[in-house]
């Protein structure tokens, strides 16, 4: 599986990105604006200014030479403002923006300024009149708009990821409860899954589906479940009608020895049907729960009457039997399961042991572990299915599907290893 | 001695009354509810061979009024749910023995026979075959008066093989009866023959006949 990312973080990313491309592109709008109202303030400042002068020389009359040494001594005081006299035609006002360095200020190599230039008439001279008024200049203005706009986007992005969760929590959590309910279905518990309205229009869809499909499957599964049942109850009989007549054709006296031979085999093919078709018909009632009554089981107990009962055949088949069985473990389970739970496992090892093998079994309070000597793994695909394993050494395939069952129904888990030429079945308690 | 079959299964309970009859029983069949309560209520037998799905009623009922009626007849369940629930409702509401479809018929007969001659001798249960006695509560076996030391395996075996007097039993049916569920599971029933070579020789040691014939690798029979 590859990296998942949630599904509301999907838009979230996108959202973000949207907004850093709108916010970067907000810094030259927001530069060039406040640069504008700059502009347009401090020309009519200068403006102001170049009126207020141009009055204040209307009102005062002085000749010229004083003039001249005013203007000298103005234009040395006043460094923003210069009067000059003017030779040429005049124009018309205009302005402009310069960066220059400041004389009168060290600590800024270079300063912007904001200049006007207008015509006086003193005396009936022309004078050329420049105002220069300090402007911030457009770096330090577009790293200010830089700066804040960042912060901005810090902002946004937090909010945007606790906004992001809270979503995520409230609006997500009727699907999370459909989601929970979903993983704890057990289609085997034969029960009908009822899921909440939410109030959300695609929740509910999504619930009214799912009610629906889980419906259909139990449907299914209750009519396979009735087919098995039904099935190998029906086989019953004839079954017994055949194990009859075969009993009764045992004792005509007329049976031949090649007769008896067939009789012989037709008797363990029938013996194994018999246990196909009751194992089939077991494996139907675990799924039907009807094994659903618990107690406690004295588990050693068990495993060692049950070994004792095999070991007569072990003798037989020189199958060597190594136990390693705490004393008194108990565990709660249904009688019959756990009985037949250990016995296939255990007469599992002894089937599948060549004579010379060895089965070793041993218990605590949380393993129940069960070994016999192999040539080469299983295949553990197929191990637990049902039918799936080969049936040649007389086994029904079902009795590790059993198995497995008798597990899942009380939560307990089994694995097959094979390690060192041993066949290992672990079951896990807890 | 009168033997019950009530089964709706015609060629079942042909099988089973054929194997039962001989010239110690007599076996009637029932093939539905109606007929077995008919029977039941106008007669008296020593063994009621009873099914549970009948064409008419639940077998249980009928077993229930036999109780009712205060009937003495000893009561096998016969039923192919083989289910613990039933065996034991039937045991608790007053059958006598369960057996499973299917079954072999040696198996029936063995406990056929062991419930009629429980219910005949109680505690005095001694199965006579000329110089061998079999004292069934005690699970002792005599010859001329002396005591032969069997395991419970031989024992059961002697008791089994004797219960099917001149009748082959196949050796899938021993494996089942000594083994139970087990049998299932055997892969081979070679156990078997070391248990009938000590029974032999165990009371060809004390004197008696040989009794006990192999059938061609098939089964054994115990012969008159």
């Amino acid at each position: 599986m590859g990296r998942m990312s949630k599904l509301l973080n999907k838009p979230l990313k996108t959202f973000t990105l949207y907004a850093l491309f709108v916010l970067v592109c907000s810094i030259p709008v927001y530069y060039y604006t406040v640069n504008q109202i700059w502009s347009a303030e401090l020309d009519e400042h200068n403006q102001l200014l170049a009126e207020y002068t141009r009055e204040k020389f209307k009102m005062g009359h002085v000749n010229t030479e004083e003039l001249d040494k005013l203007l000298d001594f103005w234009n040395k005081v006043q460094p923003s403002m210069l009067i000059r006299p003017f030779e040429g035609e005049i124009r018309k006002d205009s302005t402009y923006t310069i960066m220059r360095a400041d004389k009168h200020v060290s600590y800024e190599p270079v300063d912007g300024f904001r200049g006007l230039v207008t015509y006086l008439d003193i005396n009936g001279r022309p004078y050329q009149l420049t105002i220069e008024t300090n402007i911030e200049e457009a770096g330090s203005t577009i790293s200010s708009i830089t700066l804040i706009t960042f912060l901005f986007f810090l902002i946004l992005l937090t909010g945007f990821l606790l906004l992001n969760r809270y979503i995520a929590v409230k609006i997500w959590r009727p699907f999370q409860i459909t989601l929970n309910k979903l993983k704890r279905f057990d289609l085997y518990k034969g029960r009908k899954l009822v899921l909440e309205s939410s109030g959300i229009k695609e929740f509910d869809e999504l619930n009214v589906v799912i009610e629906r499909l889980i419906e259909r499957n139990l449907l299914t599964f209750h009519t396979q479940k009735e087919f098995t049942e039904n099935a190998s109850h029906e086989l019953q009989t004839p079954l017994a009608i055949m194990q009859s007549k075969l009993d009764l054709l045992l004792q005509e006296n007329t049976l031949s020895k090649k007769q008896h031979q067939l009789i012989r085999e037709l008797n363990m093919a029938l013996a194994r049907a018999s246990r196909v078709n009751k194992n089939l018909l077991t494996l139907a009632k675990i799924d039907n729960n009807q094994y659903a009554e618990v107690e406690e089981i004295n588990l050693s107990a068990e495993l060692t009457l049950t070994l004792t009962l095999l070991s007569e055949h072990l003798l037989y088949k020189d199958i060597a039997l190594q136990t390693n069985i705490q004393e008194g473990v108990r565990i709660k389970a249904n009688k019959v399961l756990m009985e037949i739970l250990i016995q296939n496992l255990i007469f599992n090892a002894y089937r599948h042991s060549l004579p010379g093998a060895i089965v070793s079994v041993s218990l605590t309070a949380k393993q129940l572990h069960i070994a016999n000597t192999g040539r080469e793994p299983l295949n553990i695909d197929k191990l637990f299915k049902r039918f799936s394993t080969s049936s040649k050494n007389g086994g029904t395939g079902l009795g590790l599907a059993i198995v497995k069952q008798v597990c899942a129904s009380n939560a307990w888990k089994i694995y097959y290893t094979f390690d060192n030429g041993l066949h290992c079945f672990t079951i896990d308690f807890n | 001695m009168k033997i019950l079959i009530i089964e709706d299964e015609p060629e079942l309970a042909k099988s089973m009354a054929d194997y039962l009859s001989n010239e110690q029983y007599r076996c009637e069949i029932a093939a539905s509810f109606d007929e077995g309560f008919e029977k039941i209520h106008q007669f008296s037998y020593d063994c009621i061979l009873l099914d549970l799905m009948l064409p008419g009623g639940n077998g249980i009922k009928l077993l229930q009024a036999l109780k009712a009626e205060g009937k003495q007849e000893g009561v096998i369940i016969i039923s192919a749910k083989n289910s613990l629930d039933d065996k034991l409702y039937g045991l608790n509401i007053g059958a006598d023995d369960y057996v499973a479809k299917p079954f072999h018929l040696s198996e029936l007969a063995a406990r056929v026979y062991a419930l009629i001659r429980r219910r005949q001798f109680g505690s005095i249960n001694v199965l006579k075959h000329h110089e061998i006695e079999i004292d069934i509560p005690a699970k002792t076996v005599y010859v001329h008066g002396k005591k032969v030391v069997l395991t419970r395996k031989e024992f059961d075996l002697l008791l089994y093989l004797v219960s099917n007097k001149n009748k082959v039993v196949s050796k899938n049916a021993i494996a089942e009866h000594l083994t139970g569920d087990f049998a299932d599971m055997l892969d081979s029933h070679d156990f078997l023959y070391a248990h009938i070579k000590n029974i032999k020789r165990k009371l060809t040691e004390v004197g008696a006949n040989n009794y006990l014939r192999t059938i061609y690798g098939s089964g054994y029979k115990w012969e008159e």
